[in-house]
C-alpha cells in the first residue's frame, strides 16, 4: 500500500478511535437513516411489484358488484370479505365470451383453522399456468381433486403450518374466520399438497366449487352462485369487457387489468411513504450534523497534532485528507449499516407479507438503488466533511505550536 | 558551499494591545552544508521563530532565507511542505511524537511525506538510536529518553539536508541529554547533514565547535 495513502488511512483510524462514541452514534445515524429510507423506498416497490406479479397468471375478475380492489383482493389474494356472489349463470355466460381464454369460477365462505376452503374446478390445476410455462405441480403420492367428491388440494404454507399431509380427514368451519362452534359435518380428505408456487395459492385450502356450494348449512342460494370468476383474457380484450359489465351492464364488476388496480391501492399508501422518508431525511440530516460535529471536535482536538504533522512536511491536502477520510470511514461503516438494517427490515417484512398474504417478497434480490444509496451516503459523508476539511486545509501552523519562545 | 544564507532577515508580531513587536532582525548568518552549529540565546528571544522561519513554517516580513540557492521566500506554500519533508528534519524540545502510534509508525508517517522513502532506511535508523526492539511500542511505552531518539530517528528519516533542533535535550536528565547530544551529532555527521540546534545548556553548547548567540545576532528591538 502506498506509504501516503497508509499514513491518511491510519490518522484518520486515530481520530475514530479518539472519537469512538461520536464516531460510533453517527455512523448508527447514518444507518438508520439510510436503512429507513431504503426500507420504505424498495419494500413498498418490492410488495407491489411481488403483488402485481402474483395474480396467478389471471388477467382479470368478475364478481358481485363493488369494488374492484375489494375484488381483487379476495379472489386472487385471498384477503378481506367477499362483497357478495354471482349467479352460476354469470359464469356460464362470460365463459362463452370469446374475448375469454380461460375462465374458473370460484367459491369462498369456509375456513379449516383460519385458512381458507376456495372451491374452484380441477381444471384450474390441470390447464391452467400460474406463470407463463408453469402449471401447478402435486408432491409426490398425491392427486388433484376429483370435482364431485369431498376432497382437498392443500396449498404448501398451509400444508406446512397445519401438518396436513395426503389421507388426513378434516371438518371445514364456516365463514372466512375460524370460530370453534361453526364446524361443518362435511368431512374432506387430502388427496394432494401443491408444490410452493410463491403466490398466495400456497396460503389456502382448495376444494371442489360443488362441495363449498352444497356445503352442510350453506342457505340454498350458495348452491347455484359462485364468488368470483377467475379469467384468463385473449389479447387486450379487457376493454369489451370493461364496457360491457361496468360501464354499461350493473350486475357484476369486471376487475381488470389487476396490476393497475394493485397500482392505484399502493399509490394511496404514497402519504405513508413519504412520511417515512421525510423522517428518514431529518435522520439524515442530523447524522451528517453529527459527522460534522465529529469532525469538528476531532479537529480542534488534534490541532497540535497536526501541527506537528505539518512541521514534518505534511502538506495542506494532507491534513485535509486525514479529515476526508475520517468523515468517508464513518459513513462508510454508516452505508454498511444502513444496508444491514434494510436487510433485517426488509427480511422482516417478508416474512410479514408471506405469513398474511402468500405473497413472496425477495428481500435480497439485487436493485441498483442499492449501490447508489451506497454510494450516496458516503457522499452525504463527504459533504459533511466540507467545512472541517476547508478548516485543515486552511489551518495555521503557526497558530497551533507554541512559535514564541 | 553555502546550505543556508539568511539576509536581512526581520519578522515581527503584534502582541496583545496590536502593536508591533520585532522579534527576529537578522542581518546575515550562514550554514554550511554538513555543518554543526550550536544557536544560544535567553527565553524569549525568538531562537525558535528563527527556527520555524528557517524551516518554512513562518514567513518573514523582509529579508531572504535562502536553501540551497533556492529564496524559500519565492517558494509557494505546497513547495515549502516538499522542502520541509525532503531536506529538513525538525527535533521538538518536548519530542512531539505522534500518540497512539508506534515508533516505526511515528517515522513511517513522516517517511509518507518525503519523495523518497525506504521503510529499511527507518529500521536501520530506529536500531542506530537503540530502539530495535522498541519498534511497536507507543510513545507513552518509551522512557523520556527513547522517545527523543525516536524524534531523532525520525527528524533523520527523509535523510534531510539539516536538522533543526529546539532544544532537544531541554527535557532530559543531564545522562540522557549528554547520550542524545552525541547521538545526534554522530547521525548527522554519518549521513552528512547540517545541524542546526538550540540549546541553553552550556556544557552541551561548549561542545561545538561553532557557537551562535542570538543576543548577538539579532537586532531587534525587544533585545536591544
Amino acid at each position: 500500500m502506498n506509504l501516503k495513502f497508509r499514513s491518511i488511512c491510519l490518522l484518520s483510524v486515530r481520530g475514530i478511535k479518539q472519537f469512538g462514541f461520536s464516531s460510533i452514534v453517527a455512523s448508527l445515524a447514518i444507518s438508520m437513516a439510510g436503512g429507513l429510507f431504503l426500507s420504505t423506498w424498495k419494500i413498498k416497490e418490492g410488495t407491489q411489484n411481488a403483488f402485481s406479479l402474483s395474480s396467478g397468471g389471471f388477467d382479470a375478475v368478475l364478481g358481485a358488484r363493488g369494488a374492484k380492489l375489494q375484488l381483487i383482493l379476495n379472489a386472487i389474494f385471498h384477503l378481506e370479505d367477499s362483497p357478495g356472489n354471482l349467479d352460476w349463470e354469470q359464469y356460464e355466460i362470460i365463459k362463452e365470451n370469446r374475448a375469454v381464454k380461460a375462465a374458473y369460477p370460484i367459491a369462498v365462505g369456509d375456513n379449516y383453522l383460519g385458512y381458507r376452503l376456495v372451491g374452484t374446478l380441477s381444471s384450474l390445476f390441470t390447464d391452467h399456468e400460474w406463470k407463463k410455462g408453469k402449471k401447478y405441480e402435486i408432491h409426490k403420492g398425491g392427486r388433484i381433486f376429483l370435482d364431485s367428491n369431498k376432497e382437498a388440494l392443500v396449498g404448501s404454507f398451509v400444508a406446512s403450518k397445519l401438518g396436513l399431509k395426503v389421507g388426513d380427514t378434516f371438518h371445514p368451519y364456516h365463514g372466512l374466520t375460524f370460530k370453534e362452534d361453526s364446524k361443518h359435518n362435511d368431512i374432506y380428505k387430502v388427496v394432494g399438497i401443491l408444490k410452493p408456487t410463491g403466490t398466495p395459492s400456497d396460503r389456502v385450502i382448495w376444494v371442489p366449487i360443488l362441495g363449498i356450494q352444497h356445503m352442510e348449512g350453506h342457505a340454498e342460494e350458495y348452491a347455484n352462485s359462485v364468488s368470483a370468476v377467475l379469467l384468463k383474457l385473449r389479447g387486450a380484450a379487457g376493454f369489451g369487457l370493461e364496457m360491457k359489465y361496468n360501464k354499461q351492464g350493473n350486475i357484476a364488476t369486471f376487475a381488470w387489468p389487476i396490476p393497475a388496480i394493485i397500482a392505484d391501492f399502493f399509490s394511496r399508501l404514497t402519504w405513508f411513504e413519504k412520511v417515512l422518508q421525510l423522517i428518514s431525511i431529518l435522520i439524515g440530516v442530523m447524522s451528517c450534523m453529527i459527522i460534522l460535529a465529529v469532525l469538528r471536535n476531532s479537529l480542534h482536538e488534534r490541532r497540535r497534532e497536526f501541527a506537528i504533522l505539518r512541521c514534518l512536511g505534511a502538506n495542506r491536502s494532507f491534513v485535509t485528507n486525514v479529515v476526508i477520510g475520517q468523515s468517508c470511514i464513518i459513513s462508510f461503516f454508516g452505508a454498511l449499516g444502513s444496508l444491514v438494517i434494510y436487510f433485517l427490515t426488509s427480511s422482516f417484512a417478508a416474512f410479514l407479507i408471506r405469513e398474511e398474504t402468500g405473497v413472496m417478497l425477495d428481500p435480497f434480490a439485487w436493485d441498483s438503488i442499492l449501490m447508489y444509496s451506497f454510494v450516496g451516503i458516503i457522499l452525504l459523508g463527504l459533504l459533511s466533511a466540507i467545512f472541517p476539511a476547508i478548516s485543515a486545509y486552511r489551518f495555521e501552523i503557526s497558530k497551533n505550536l507554541q512559535l514564541n519562545s | 558551499m553555502d546550505l543556508l544564507r539568511v539576509n536581512q532577515l526581520k519578522k515581527s508580531f503584534a502582541n496583545d494591545d496590536g502593536e508591533k513587536c520585532d522579534i527576529i532582525d537578522i542581518e546575515s548568518f550562514v550554514l554550511e552544508e554538513a555543518e554543526i552549529c550550536g544557536l544560544s540565546g535567553e527565553s524569549g528571544s525568538g531562537k525558535t521563530t528563527f527556527l520555524h522561519l528557517l524551516a518554512g513554517i513562518l514567513t518573514p516580513d523582509s529579508g531572504s532565507i535562502e536553501f540551497m540557492g533556492v529564496d524559500t521566500g519565492l517558494l509557494s506554500s505546497s513547495e515549502r511542505d516538499n522542502l520541509r519533508a525532503d531536506k529538513i528534519g525538525y527535533i521538538f524540545q518536548s519530542f512531539n511524537l505522534l500518540q497512539g502510534f508506534t515508533a516505526l509508525e511515528n517515522l513511517e508517517i513522516a517517511m509518507s511525506f518525503s519523495s523518497s522513502s525506504e521503510r529499511e532506511y527507518a529500521l536501520e535508523l530506529l536500531d542506530k538510536v537503540g530502539l530495535s526492539n522498541r519498534l511497536e511500542y507507543y510513545p507513552h511505552q518509551l522512557s523520556i529518553g527513547q522517545q527523543q531518539r525516536v524524534a531523532l530517528a525520525r527528524a533523520l528519516v527523509n535523510k534531510p539536508k539539516i536538522v533543526l533542533a529546539d532544544e532537544p535535550t531541554g527535557n532530559l536528565d543531564s545522562f540522557n541529554a549528554a547520550k542524545v547530544f552525541e547521538l545526534l551529532c554522530n547521525l548527522c555527521t554519518d549521513y552528512k547533514s547540517a545541524l542546526l540546534m538550540v540549546t541553553h545548556d552550556q556544557v552541551v553548547l561548549e561542545s561545538f565547535e561553532k557557537k551562535v548567540d542570538l543576543r548577538n545576532l539579532n537586532r531587534s528591538a525587544l533585545f536591544t
